[in-house]
């Protein structure tokens, strides 16, 4: 009984894994453009918070780009900084 | 000489002469400054992410240029002082954005041996960078 239950939380968590890769690498993308909203909007919660690279598996150097980008399109109110 | 990328935001309820005229006056500016304007677009009137100055909407400029550091100085008084911008964002570009930017350049200019001066003339709309900002913009 343990192990069953061992076993579907197990599954469970393995549905929630997904292969992270950077994607600014694997397109290799010579730089992050703060006017490029769309691209920068996968990258931002609904609220308008980043998220962590965690959970994008956005490589450490494209994470700080993009938090360039990010503060760059706040900025100019192409994003904005929080959402209600 | 530097090369610089500058976003202003005018009044939406600006008429298009006063558009105009404010456009010209920025490239005007730059070209005294010795500065060259490589590439000028009107993204138009859009929807702000969030209130600046009590403007809801603001008539979108973008420009890039090449010009001494001087002119951002000059640029930055005109805006502090110039009523119909409310917002503007300078940027430097570094060496990736430069390359790019020639590259894209280079691309809307099939003949090299022309002098870029047609450039401010023609609002080159590359890709679907600039629609898909606009799309972005009203979608909400
Ligand atoms: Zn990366």
């Amino acid at each position: 009984m343990i192990h069953k239950g061992k076993g579907s939380e197990h599954v469970k968590y393995k549905r929630f894994m997904r292969k992270k890769f950077c994607r600014f690498c694997a397109e290799k993308t010579p730089f992050i453009d703060y006017k490029d909203t769309r691209t920068l909007k996968s990258y931002i919660t609904e609220r308008g918070k980043q998220l962590p690279s965690r959970m994008t598996g956005t490589c450490a150097r494209h994470q700080r780009e993009l938090t360039e980008a990010v503060k760059r399109a706040r900025n100019i109110a192409l994003l904005s900084f929080m959402e209600k | 000489m530097n090369y610089y990328e500058n976003i202003v935001i005018l009044d939406a309820a600006l008429e298009d002469s006063g558009i105009d005229a404010a456009e010209k006056r920025i490239t005007d500016l730059v070209e005294k400054a010795q500065g060259e304007v490589l590439k000028h677009e009107r993204w138009g009137r859009r929807k702000l992410s969030y209130i600046i100055n009590k403007h809801e909407k603001g008539y979108y400029l973008f420009f890039v240029f090449k010009s001494p550091p001087a002119a951002i100085k000059l640029l930055e008084e005109l805006y502090k002082v110039f009523d119909p911008v409310f917002k503007f964002m300078i940027i430097k570009l570094r060496k990736k954005e430069i390359i790019a930017l020639q590259n894209s350049l280079q691309a809307n200019e099939p003949k090299p041996a022309e002098e870029p001066a047609p450039t401010a003339v023609e609002v080159a709309v590359e890709g679907d960078e600039v629609p898909s900002v606009a799309a972005t913009g009203a979608a909400e």
